[in-house]
């Protein structure tokens, strides 16, 4: 017998305005995080995301990446976030890209977090990629940033809730 | 449904407000570690099933291998990948085997958890060989692991019974803090 329901949508924000951040910070019971995304801007640009406000070099990431043509790995080290996407980046154009972002076990307080996405825009690439927060600490707010630009009127970001029984 | 580990630790008691994503089980490595993680009488009343796992492994160079019913003969089960280590061109991998990730020598650490969310689709349907699609991860600041593929079952059979374990994992074991849940998602 299941120990119960989850995948709970916690909020949804759908941008009135463009705007250069987006930040998640209420969030609390769960064991699992998942963020969906669907943003466009004035150009061509990547989504960062940082935890807790930590502007440190403390992230990283491994990639595997299509660009239609070439399919290609890549990793980044100590950098200052993570990058959410590689090809799979969002534009100015429309609103083809979609993000799925998996933050695992988000409040352990004794391991570095791990996060699994998968982004794709049909026009440019698609990615997978792990990525890295060495930081023990758990998680209590989420900023997902569009770096030079800003997130246009219309992106939404949606962050889900999934309990382990 | 029950669970084979005796020395996990297990909680129960889910929250939320969705009804078609339930938590089934889950296991929580505590103590004493151990190579294998079976999730046995899962109910028939979902349409597919998803794991979602942090695991640490007590040493390098370890396969994760995914099982159904009980059924250990390697050449059952097939699989393909394509993977990341990190530079170069996208690598891919196929064979007989039901291999979901590979704990790689390089990746190996005592703080970085690998994450991991794999689907199983339609594990009732008894006209269907079973399929899984996995997104396995380990990122270790300069070193890390990244698998992204599926796995097939040939086999129509129903899946009662699932287990993940350390496959040539002599003396390797999943270590503390590793956690293994168990969902079903209703059609």
């Amino acid at each position: 017998m299941a120990a119960g329901s989850t995948y709970t949508p916690i909020s949804t924000t759908t941008l009135g305005s463009a705007q250069n951040t987006v930040v998640f910070n209420s969030f609390s019971g769960y064991t699992d995080l998942v963020i969906v995304t669907n943003v466009k801007s004035t150009s061509t640009e990547n989504m960062s995301m940082i935890f807790n406000s930590d502007t440190g070099s403390n992230y990283s990431r491994t990639i595997i990446t299509g660009n239609g043509s070439t399919a290609t790995n890549d990793r980044q080290t100590s950098v200052t976030s993570i990058g959410t996407d590689y090809n799979g980046y969002f534009d100015g154009i429309d609103f083809n890209q979609a993000k799925i972002i998996q933050i695992m076990n988000y409040s352990n307080s004794t391991k570095y977090k791990t996060c699994l996405i998968r982004s794709n825009r049909a026009q440019s690439g698609t990615d997978a990629i792990v990525g890295l927060w060495r930081n023990t600490n758990a998680i209590t707010s989420i900023t997902l940033g569009a770096n030079s630009l800003n997130f246009a009127v219309g992106s939404t970001f949606t962050i889900y809730g999934i309990v382990a029984a | 449904m029950s669970l084979i580990l005796g020395i996990l630790a297990q909680s129960a008691g889910a929250v939320g407000g969705g009804a078609s994503y339930e938590s089934i089980m889950t296991a929580t490595v505590s103590g004493t570690s151990t190579n294998t993680i079976s999730f046995t009488s899962i109910p028939s009343t979902f349409t597919h099933l998803q794991l979602r796992i942090t695991q640490q492994t007590s040493a390098y160079d370890v396969w994760n291998i995914i099982e159904f019913n009980n059924d250990t003969t390697a050449t059952n089960y097939w699989s393909h990948r394509i993977f990341s280590v990190g530079s170069g061109a996208a690598e891919t991998q196929s064979g007989n085997n039901n291999y979901i990730f590979y704990q790689a020598v390089s990746g190996h650490s005592t703080t970085s958890m690998t994450g991991q969310v794999i689907d199983v689709l339609d594990y009732t349907n008894t006209n269907k060989n079973k399929v899984v699609r996995h997104l396995s991860g380990l990122d270790n600041n300069g070193s890390g692991f990244l698998w992204f593929g599926s796995v097939g079952w040939n086999s129509t059979a129903a899946v009662n019974r699932l287990d993940i374990k350390l496959f040539d994992s002599t003396g390797k074991t999943f270590t503390a803090d590793s956690k293994f849940a168990l969902y079903g998602i209703k059609g």
